[in-house]
């Protein structure tokens, strides 16, 4: 009886020098299909994503990665959703499932960082060159277009004019596009076409972390003063803004600008230093 | 024999608790070095936080400021009376027509 006893012992104990400790760790399957949206007031931040295939999960943490900054765990959840009030700061989000210590690979990244363009000339509508500008509603990114041209209708978001014939004439104005059918001048270059009903608004005084005025509170046109922000809401509820690069150029009709788009419908955080 | 087995037997059962042991000392080691990193961090962003705080109210306060000394102004400018020009108007280039301009969008 001592002597198989002791085989056992002697059979775990060789088995225990060659095997070591066993792992510790559970794989724990990460969530999937995290996706990002804008609340209704258009300032926070609302996260949906698919629940891990890993049964028995503690719940979810949630982290966010501000511009310039590190992923940190902002909340824990156990359910497949949260909403975030990031108080006007723009970052990258990823969510992971735990249980107990265990914690699984993050998810893909997604982000309210909104897409930076570079300084582009725009001509005034009896330039050289093209009046309009639109952001591209998938990356973010902007070009020029002609307004003489039916076909642009479709890309542009706004388009700079002084409402009159020459190039020399100041004040120019930031316009929506459906404005050149309302005006006189402006008619007679700009075909008819289903141009979008865009808003423009003058922010002065924005910061990195302002957010943009909501929808409802913008104009058809404004003046366009140079080194000044203005801000877009279009008629498919996206936000931009332009800064105006210098004063407008009278001899060659032009004016630079930079802008920056959020990709996220109806959100108005515009982190944009 | 017998002695050479038990002691190959003590040796095993004592080398699985050791590495079982320190295996899990090590991990917990490594999570707390990772907790107070994410503690130094979060303790930056809030002092960073309160330093723009901090910066906004001065800036409504000097907003405030600015805004009693205008309104204080324009109750005191009053319109000098005088006798209205009779001199005719320049010809001047073309100004724009703009449309109406309307909001709400």
């Amino acid at each position: 009886m001592f002597k198989k006893f002791l085989t056992l012992i002697v059979i775990v104990g060789v088995a225990a020098l060659f095997v070591g400790c066993p792992p510790s760790e559970e794989v724990i399957e990460p969530p999937s299909n995290l996706t990002i949206s804008a609340d209704n007031t258009g300032t926070m931040v609302e996260l949906r994503w698919d629940a891990s295939p890993t049964e028995d999960i503690d719940g979810y943490i949630v982290y966010f990665k501000p511009i310039n900054g590190e992923f940190n765990p902002i909340d824990t959840v156990n359910v497949t959703n949260y909403t975030h009030n990031p108080d006007g700061l723009a970052g990258e989000y990823q969510v992971t499932a735990y249980k107990d210590d265990n914690e699984s690979d993050p998810t893909e990244t997604v982000s309210s960082v909104p897409v930076a363009n570079d300084v582009v000339t725009v001509y005034e509508l009896n330039g050289a060159g093209s009046a309009g500008y639109g952001w591209d509603r998938t990356s973010g990114a902007g070009a020029t277009y002609p307004m003489a041209q039916a076909a642009s209708a479709a890309s542009v978001d706004f388009y700079i004019t002084n409402f009159t014939a020459g190039v020399d004439v100041l004040p120019y104005y930031i316009a929506s596009p459906d404005v050149a059918r309302q005006s006189a001048y402006d008619a007679t270059i700009v075909p008819d076409a289903p141009w979008r009903v865009n808003g423009i608004k003058q922010v002065d005084g924005i910061t990195a972390n302002s957010v943009l005025p909501q929808a409802g509170e913008y104009l058809n046109f404004e003046q366009l003063i140079g080194n000044v922000y203005f801000g877009v809401h279009t008629e498919d509820n996206f936000y931009g803004l332009i800064y105006t690069e210098g004063t407008p150029n009278t001899t060659e009709g032009t004016q630079d600008i930079r802008t920056w788009f959020q990709l996220v419908q109806g959100l108005r955080i515009i982190n944009h230093e | 024999m017998k002695r050479a087995l038990v002691l190959i037997a003590i040796v095993g059962v004592v080398v699985l608790f050791t590495s079982c042991k320190s295996k899990n000392v090590k991990e917990l080691e490594e999570r707390v070095t990772q907790l107070e990193a994410q503690v130094d961090q979060l303790t930056n962003t809030v002092n960073d936080l309160t330093q723009r705080v901090e910066m906004l109210e001065e800036t409504v306060g000097a907003l405030e400021t600015q805004q009693q000394a205008q309104s204080y102004g324009r109750r005191s400018v009053s319109r000098p009376s005088g006798t209205r020009r009779t001199t005719t108007k320049p010809s001047k280039p073309a100004q724009p027509s703009p449309p109406p301009q309307v909001g709400g969008r």
